[in-house]
């Protein structure tokens, strides 16, 4: 068993002295942790194009994504059987889907997973996501306040995003796709002195205050929709701003050296278990050396037009992503879905083993972590009925170990606000939720 | 007071409405329909749902009143409503319907996007990339770190509105500068370079299959040279000194130069250069950084030092050209994968082949042909201001920068801030040199850097420098050079004749490629390509490494009819087509064009080819990797063709259910029609599907076929084409020679509209609405006067009041 990579700022600094180790000075948030309390963390995983989702006693219904009872004592599909062997530390959850989110075009869905909100027109925005609301409390004891990571990059377009994550005026926060950039920018020190690099990042900031100062000044010349657009840029220097000032309280600290030898760094598209499972290790290592405590990863996106993503289910055997989606009610087309889903379900059992086998305190870092794991569709193009699971959590007063089913009434913010009160105490709700989900608790 | 001024910006402005005629339009076509089946329920006498529609507004440029049409439009098109046991509307009528209220609602949704006016445009990653390359002088690749672009709704990467800024992409634009002034600005004495040159093949690499023994380098073979104790970082130069053997009847032999590591049993190398043909003897040399390429554990690892490959990549299909293959994986007895087999497969050795017959390599690095290097000395100049009056010499060398970077004549203002900067920072560094590339970093990462900013209000003319940038992003994707710079302060360019002479003149210039290049990738959507996984089980001999030539095979088409001043319609159909060695061998024509370089040649007279619709691009970007697919098909030729895309589908629309056992013995366009049975399905697909079904006489990968393959489990089996469909209006059309005369014949202004409102979106970075309608029909017109030729088209676009307006 792995010892998780607990932070104590003073041995750091012993080990750290006269190494000249330092970090990169961006994305470094918050004061370095005073190592009270564990750490709690989330972590989102989506899928495009929803799953095979069936009822006892239908043909095909082996192929189920969800099991076919409910309760404790429900069994496991040839769908999700890889997650037999964590069978206390997951919970399916039939019947949720965002209540705001179903009028909406059946591919439109992915940008609201994690925010619930309508985006069918006349709206044109987005809302805060799940994982942000958390960001200010989990990210204040760690280096870098999350992750968000997608197969595709970048933010996509609207209804069609490459990103769980926004911001609190709803603006998508950018996804990393390449697992060697995620990498570099999160495990690889910036090389350099300390004090070259204090220099650097007093330099840096004294830039911004006045890129800050010339950009304001140019705002009062502009127009409506131009000052909409230099607000994402003054904004975007105000983020780097804060960032800057906080990483100096990091400089001190190393970056935990890691070993990445295992992980296939230039994975990309063309071969997606080696892809997906670098995605994984490198959560797993932010995790577990408690460089962040947010994580969201969008293993593609809800466009055939242009996810990358949208061959993954052929480069592993089984057909076009949009085929197999839609082809769910053709002959063998349940078991192509169930087969995808199968594939997706085994790649999680492998984060989560990685996970399960790292001890945290008197549990380990899967107990300690909430992962939430689904799609915004059930069937293609329908925004109800989505395939949930939960996974760990127990060590974080989140029951597990259960098959739950609720009725098209319960909101899934509800979902989302329970975790979230687990996670990062004290809201009074999220988005149109209306109460906790008791059977959770 | 202060309650008035909240009150006035809380209150929408739009000033837009509907048209008289569409009320009209609603109060004597649509109304009496929804009268007949629907108002009974929601009507004045019940309202189901809380819906009341007979007296509901239909202002749809309001939020909430276009949302409730919206449902009414979901629910119709899916057959929800009305519901199954009320009288049912005929196909006809709900086709009314539907028709006014899509039509409406999207026009009203376009609509009031606009009126926000267009916001500044960030420079997109290629632009960037451009941008930075010519700014600094140094070739780097500046824009690997960016976030990739999102699309807009119109299938362009250069929207303004879509475009973003995020702290992250702000972080690595800081971050990239930095990069790329450490290259730019060099610090100190000339680096003593390490130097390495061969005249024979290194004998290191024999793991790599095809390495030549002696000099002479035969299609696929590769010459290779092996180093140890060189640099892992700064510029460098290879030398290739090669004479050329050339036979009759094929093409010249074709270099591709790579530099690589091996760190364990594979190579990891990337191309310096573009492959080329060599059709002289001569010695070429390729320059590049080292530290573009990816050395992990710097070079130290199981095989250490650097190789360069020089290869012979000429296929024409004719020799015995053997593309490198990934080692096959042996079967043990018990069936596992047993080791990697690495043996060198037998050459080949066929004299009368095109080949390299390499003389020496050189290799040197770091490189510098002068020092300081000229990227130095254009950014720092030397001057003995520099020693009397620091201060005087950086406001100088920064003004020349900021020019150039900012793309306009500076002001004092500009500099003042930036100057601040400088003298705060300067005690922090040794020399001038390392404060300099820290000042023109903040340059560069500065709103006037990033965005195209055109100060001042819309509608009104834009400025000499703006119209500057305008023309060289459209034409180059990249900053205004020298020439345009200096029209602009001269204030020139926006004579007319000056004007067209520039366009001209950008045109010829090869920095025009950037325009065909990403014009042709937005526009036919190329990147489709890459999203689709050719499934082997269907086209086992299908070479991954076409989809390179496939794609550029579009945009060299492009090139042909733009350079040589074609008439676009041969986009519709042509006699001719533009491909290289490999492709034409791919299209069944082999020795067609026995060049590696691509080359427009004569159709025969049974080809298939000719025009867009039949090329490989755009049929593989529309498979689904197995098969083709008639939908997506017709869903890119009525966009990308005819800019008349069909709505996206409603939500909750059910999967065919099809329990026929028998579905897939049918023909595509029989399953087809199954699923246009289905009442949900058949409103949107009778407009879609028969504009796909002529393709299907071209399979998953673009080849021509009569016969479709189908699998059931590892049972395959063939089902026979057929490729006769209807197009709206009762016109039948057999094949894909009748879909191409039918669009030549009747849809040829609807084609030349489409391109222009195409070529107009990418020039103006912004979405079109219908009170650019106007202005779109007028290039239009133009462009079809002037024989559809492109140089002109772009002209009537530069000339036209949205290019020369704010």
């Amino acid at each position: 068993m792995e010892k998780s990579w607990k932070l104590n700022r003073r041995t750091l600094l012993k080990s750290a002295a006269g190494l000249g180790l330092a970090l990169p000075w961006l994305e470094a948030m918050g004061e370095p942790a005073s190592a009270k309390t564990l750490p709690k963390r989330f972590a989102a995983v989506y899928f495009p194009y929803g799953a095979y989702i069936s009822t006892k006693g239908k043909e095909n219904s082996e192929w189920s994504f969800l099991p076919l009872e409910t309760g404790k004592d429900f069994q496991f599909t040839k769908s999700n059987q890889s997650m037999s062997a964590f069978k206390d530390q997951v919970t399916f959850i039939r019947g949720l889907s965002h209540p705001l989110c179903r009028p909406m075009g059946g591919h439109n869905t992915a940008d609201t997973f994690l925010t619930g909100s309508s985006m069918k027109p006349p709206n044109t925005s987005n809302t805060i996501s799940l994982d942000q609301v958390m960001a200010p409390t989990l990210g204040k004891e760690t280096r870098y306040t999350g992750m968000a990571l997608s197969v595709d990059g970048g933010i996509g377009e609207f209804t069609r995003s490459h990103t769980l994550s926004y911001t609190r005026t709803g603006h998508p926060i950018p996804s990393l796709a390449k697992p060697r950039q995620v990498f570099e920018r999160m495990f690889v020190m910036e090389k350099g002195r300390i004090n070259a690099q204090k220099k650097q990042l007093a330099n840096t900031e004294s830039a911004l205050d006045l890129l800050m100062d010339h950009s304001k000044d140019l705002m009062n010349k502009m127009g409506k929709a131009d000052k909409e657009k230099m607000d994402e840029y003054l904004y975007s220097v105000r983020s780097i701003e804060k960032r800057v000032n906080r990483s100096k309280s990091w400089l001190d600290v190393p970056i935990p050296k890691v070993d990445a030898s295992n992980i296939d760094l230039e994975a990309d598209d063309n071969k997606p278990v080696e892809f997906i499972r670098a995605m994984f290790d490198l959560t797993y290592l932010a995790f577990k050396t408690d460089l962040c405590r947010l994580s969201t990863f969008q293993i593609g996106s809800m466009n055939g037009a242009t996810s990358i993503a949208g061959k993954f289910p052929s480069a592993v055997g089984l057909g076009n992503q949009h085929k197999v989606a839609h082809g769910a009610g053709k002959p063998g087309g349940a078991e192509a879905q169930g087969k995808w889903n199968q594939f997706l379900f085994e790649q999680m059992a492998y984060f989560m083993k990685r996970l399960k086998e790292t001890k945290e305190g008197n549990t380990s870092l899967l107990d300690r972590t909430a992962i939430l794991f689904g799609s915004s569709n059930s069937k293609t193009h329908n925004n109800t009925n989505y395939p949930l699971m939960l996974a760990g959590g127990n060590d974080l007063g989140l029951k597990m170990g259960q098959s739950l089913n609720y009725g098209a009434d319960v909101p899934m913010n509800n979902l989302l606000y329970t975790v979230m009160n687990r996670i990062t105490p004290g809201h009074q709700s999220f988005g149109d939720s209306t109460s906790e989900l008791s059977e959770l608790l | 007071m202060k309650y008035l001024i909240i009150l006035f910006l809380a209150l929408p402005v739009y000033s837009a409405q509907m048209s008289k005629a569409s009320m009209a339009e609603y109060n004597s076509n649509v109304k009496p329909i929804l009268d007949k089946y629907c108002f009974s329920c929601h009507g004045e006498k019940k309202q189901k749902g809380k819906i009341r529609l007979d007296n509901f507004s239909i202002d749809l440029y309001n939020d909430q009143v276009s949302e409730t049409w919206h449902d009414v439009l979901d629910l119709m098109n899916t057959g929800e409503m009305p519901p199954e046991d009320e009288d049912q509307p005929s196909l006809k009528e709900l086709d009314v319907v539907t028709t006014w209220l899509s039509k409406e609602l999207k026009a009203a949704t376009i609509a009031k996007k606009s009126l926000g006016g267009n916001p500044i445009r960030r420079l997109t990653r290629y632009e960037y990339q451009n941008t930075m390359e010519e700014l600094l002088g140094v070739k780097l690749n500046y824009s690997s770190d960016l976030p990739p672009e999102g699309l807009s709704a119109d299938g362009f990467k250069n929207n303004g509105t879509s475009m973003q800024m995020s702290p992250l992409q702000l972080e690595f634009y800081l971050k990239t500068a930095r990069k790329g002034l450490e290259k730019a600005i060099v610090v100190g004495n000339k680096p003593k370079p390490y130097k390495y040159q061969t005249s024979k093949p290194s004998n290191k690499n024999q793991t790599k299959r095809r390495a030549s023994n002696d000099n002479v380098i035969t299609p696929g073979e590769l010459f290779g040279v092996h180093m140890l104790n060189h640099p892992l970082k700064g510029p460098f130069k290879i030398t290739v000194k090669t004479k050329v053997q050339k036979i009759p009847g094929h093409g010249a032999p074709r270099m591709r130069v790579m530099l690589g590591y091996k760190p364990d049993v594979t190579i990891t190398e990337a191309p310096v250069y573009k492959d080329f043909d060599v059709n002289e003897d001569g010695t070429y040399t390729f320059s590049g950084y080292l530290d573009e390429f990816n050395m992990p554990n710097g070079n130290k690892g199981k095989f250490p030092g650097l190789l360069i490959s020089i290869y012979n990549v000429y296929d024409d299909g004719t020799l015995s050209f053997k593309a490198p293959k990934k080692p096959k994986k042996k079967k043990n007895k018990k069936g596992k994968k047993g080791k990697e087999e690495l043996k060198p497969e037998p050459k080949v050795v066929q004299k009368a082949e095109p080949a390299l017959i390499i003389e020496s390599v050189e290799f040197e690095s770091p490189y510098y042909a002068s020092w300081p290097p000229k990227h130095h000395n254009d950014l720092l100049p030397n001057s003995n201001l520099k020693k009397t009056d620091e201060t005087a010499y950086v406001a100088g060398v920064l003004k020349t920068f900021m020019q150039r970077a900012y793309r306009r004549k500076v002001s004092n203002s500009d500099i003042t801030w930036i100057m601040s900067y400088f003298k705060r920072i300067r005690p922090d560094f040794p020399n001038l040199e390392k404060t300099m590339r820290e000042v023109f970093s903040i340059v560069l990462a500065s709103p006037d850097f990033l965005y195209r900013l055109e100060p001042g209000s819309s509608n009104t003319p834009v400025g000499q420098y703006e119209l500057a940038s305008r023309l060289s992003y459209f034409l180059w994707s990249s900053m205004p050079d020298n020439q345009l710079f200096s029209l602009a302060t001269k204030g020139n360019l926006k004579d007319p004749k000056v004007l067209n002479q520039q366009i001209d003149r950008m045109l010829k210039d090869k920095k025009s490629w950037n325009f065909i290049d990403n014009f042709t990738t937005q526009w036919l959507d190329l990147d489709g390509i890459d999203r689709v996984a050719v499934n082997p089980q269907f086209y086992p001999k299908f070479d991954n490494t076409m989809k390179v030539d496939i794609r550029e095979e579009a945009k060299y088409f492009f090139a042909t009819i733009l350079h040589k001043d074609l008439s676009a319609l041969n986009f519709l159909d042509s006699d001719f087509m533009v491909v290289n060695n490999r492709l034409s061998r791919y299209y069944g024509e082999k020795g067609k064009n026995p060049s590696g370089d691509f080359k427009m040649v004569p159709l025969s007279p049974d080809s298939r080819r000719g025009g867009l619709l039949t090329q490989a691009s755009m049929l593989l970007a529309t498979s689904t990797g197995d098969d083709s697919h008639p939908i997506k098909r017709a869903v890119w030729l009525r966009e990308r063709i005819l800019h008349d895309p069909p709505s996206p589908p409603p939500p909750d629309v059910p999967s065919i259910d099809s329990t026929d056992p028998d579905f897939h013995k049918l023909s595509t366009k029989e399953q087809l029609a199954v699923h246009r049975n289905v009442q949900a399905c058949v409103r949107c697909h009778r407009g879609i599907d028969g504009w796909g079904i002529p393709f299907e006489e071209f399979d998953g990968v673009g080849l021509y076929r009569t016969q479709s393959q189908r699998a059931v489990g590892k049972k395959k089996f063939t089902v026979k084409v057929d490729a006769s469909g209807e197009l709206p209006g009762s016109v039948k059309v057999n094949g894909m020679e009748e879909l191409k005369k039918y669009l030549l014949k009747n849809e040829k202004e609807r084609f030349a509209h489409a391109l222009a409102n195409k070529v107009l979106t990418y020039a103006l970075g912004r979405t079109l609405d219908i009170t650019d309608e106007e202005v779109v029909d007028e290039i239009a017109k133009k462009f079809k006067a002037s024989g559809y030729k492109l140089n002109n088209l772009i002209k009537a676009v530069v000339n036209s009041k949205l290019f020369l307006q704010k």
